[in-house]
């Protein structure tokens, strides 16, 4: 039984980091109905210039900060150079096949400018661990946690309340209709993509600094777990990316503690698969929810 | 001249929908466009409000060019579309839906105020605003879509069929809020194929059959029964063809 939580408490620390990469994900998709594959590059490139500002010698904290920048900015160009050329065209496809494209180039970038080798990253937090009855619940684990279960309260918040999160709500329902708001549609699908790159960011650089490495395959990683996340959790929903992420994490830890490592990506596609066909909407199940 | 239109021509890609649109609404004066179903006149407003871009000629607000500008900078020169068919953002509740017609606004406060005297004042929704729009009536709806509408303190309110689709009695209780908006000086473009209620709310009236305008007037120098008539000329100018 000890063994079995043990499995739940570290599933239940990288579900966190999941739930983080699936928000913006989720959001970008509800928004425009586009599956946003650079994504996890997108926050890969951006950790690599956190690896980068790390080893140039700047503080953990600015280096963070100006990391989600990039990430937000990134995310930003690709909206604007890639997606939306292709998207107002009416080829939603093409823009799927640009999403592929525009993520190779970013890990070819990673590539030329760090190299393929894993590396080392500089940073980690203080590795204490919390004993309780026989199971270890390392800070890591609060941490991540807390900037999940923080980072979804203050969007829902942000969503519900504000002036520009009514304006992200309506594009998601109707975006012609938003638009005879007054709503600047180009200006609100930036800010979606902005905020999916900044909150994704803090996702992967916690990641790489609990693994201690950073490496370029882990792109295509999160676009993957994003998306899985995403679909179990009702992609689109703001609480579903958090409830996805950690039922992910969670199982993911039990197939690997319970059934082998080598199984886990096969039997999280068959999950998917399960999901996508049984249960589109999610574990939520209610398409207003599905509306954020 | 709030609006001015000259020579207007627009469409969907290879279909020509409009073919030289000439037309004006003055300050505080309601103008109704008639015609048959397909006759351009939601395509009118469309080009009006920025959502569909002109091909050729020229939209005035306040002497203002604002052709070929996007949607939002039509609302932010007062020009604000109540889209055919409601529109509503289905999964948020009324007030919400009331509150984001006034994106653009500055003083917060006062839309509060007027998304509560609203709801007073409305009747027919008072006990419905914190219910999801997508589970209100048709009727109830379009009052929510005219509020939304009004939110955003237009200067100009174009109107597109805001009867279609409802009950007789929610018709009566949409024209009576109208008429008491046009009172109050309210200026606004209306598109209706129901003649009857639009000639009693306009002051001019347009006819549109087939992408022209084949009737322009003051409103007491036609009568619904003519106006069918420029409908049923226009069908069967068509069977002739």
């Amino acid at each position: 039984m000890t063994d079995f939580i043990q499995q739940v408490v570290n599933g239940l620390g990288a579900g966190g980091q999941y739930a983080l990469w699936a928000v913006g994900y989720g959001l970008v998709y509800q928004v425009l109905g586009l599956m946003h594959f650079a994504h996890g590059d997108t926050l890969i490139f951006a950790t690599f210039v956190c690896y980068a500002l790390l080893t140039a010698g700047v503080p953990f904290i600015p280096a963070l900060i100006l990391a989600m920048a990039v990430g937000a900015a990134v995310s930003v160009m690709i909206e604007k150079g890639v997606y939306r050329p292709l998207y107002a065209r009416g080829h939603l496809f093409l823009a799927f096949v640009g999403a592929l494209g525009a993520a190779y180039v970013l890990r070819n970038i990673d590539m030329l400018t760090w190299g393929v080798q894993t590396k080392v990253f500089p940073y980690s937090f203080s590795a204490g661990n919390i004993d309780l009855g026989g199971v270890t619940i390392p800070a890591m684990t609060l941490l991540n946690l807390g900037c999940a279960i923080g980072v979804i309260v203050a969007f829902e918040l942000f969503l519900a309340k504000t002036r520009y999160g009514q304006a992200i709500v309506a594009l998601a329902q109707d975006r012609g209709a938003a638009a005879l708001m007054g709503i600047k549609v180009g200006t609100v699908v930036a800010l979606v993509y902005a905020l999916s790159g900044a909150i994704g960011v803090l996702g992967s650089v916690l990641y790489v600094s609990e693994t201690h490495t950073i490496q370029i395959s882990l792109g295509f990683t999160i676009t993957l777990k994003a998306f899985i996340a995403a679909i179990i959790g009702g992609i689109g929903s703001v609480r579903g990316a958090l409830s996805g992420g950690l039922v992910l994490g969670v199982t993911e830890a039990l197939i690997q503690g319970y059934i082998s490592t080598l199984m886990v990506d096969a039997i999280l596609f068959a999950i998917l698969i399960t999901f996508l066909i049984i249960r589109p909407t999610g574990i939520g199940g209610r398409a207003d929810l599905a509306r954020l | 001249m709030l609006l001015r239109v000259e020579g207007l021509h627009a469409g969907y890609g290879a279909t020509r929908v409009l073919h030289g649109i000439d037309m004006h609404v003055s300050e505080g004066e309601v103008v109704a466009v008639l015609g048959p179903n397909g006759a351009g006149k939601s395509t009118l407003l469309r080009a009006l409000s920025g959502v569909n871009t002109p091909t050729a000629g020229r939209i005035e607000v306040e002497g203002r060019d604002l052709t070929g500008r996007r949607p939002d900078e039509y609302v932010a020169c007062g020009v604000v579309h109540v889209p055919e068919g409601r529109r509503m953002f289905p999964y948020m509740n009324t007030e919400a839906n009331l509150r984001i017609g006034g994106f653009r606004r500055r003083d917060r406060g006062r839309l509060e105020r007027e998304i509560d005297e609203f709801f007073a004042h409305w009747e027919p929704i008072t006990e419905r605003r914190h219910v999801q729009a997508g589970q209100l009536s048709g009727g109830q709806q379009q009052i929510v879509a005219l509020g939304r509408g009004l939110m955003a303190n237009p200067k100009l309110l174009l109107l597109d069929e805001p009867s279609l689709g409802l009950a007789p009695v929610a018709v009566q209780r949409m024209y009576k809020g109208l008429r008491e908006l046009a009172e109050s000086g309210q200026s606004i473009l209306l598109v209706e194929q129901n003649a009857r209620h639009a000639l009693g709310l306009a002051d001019r009236v347009l006819v549109l059959v087939g992408g022209q305008v084949v009737h322009s007037g003051p409103t007491s120098e036609i009568t619904p029964e003519q106006v069918a008539e420029f409908y049923f000329r226009s069908t069967t100018k068509g069977a002739a063809q």
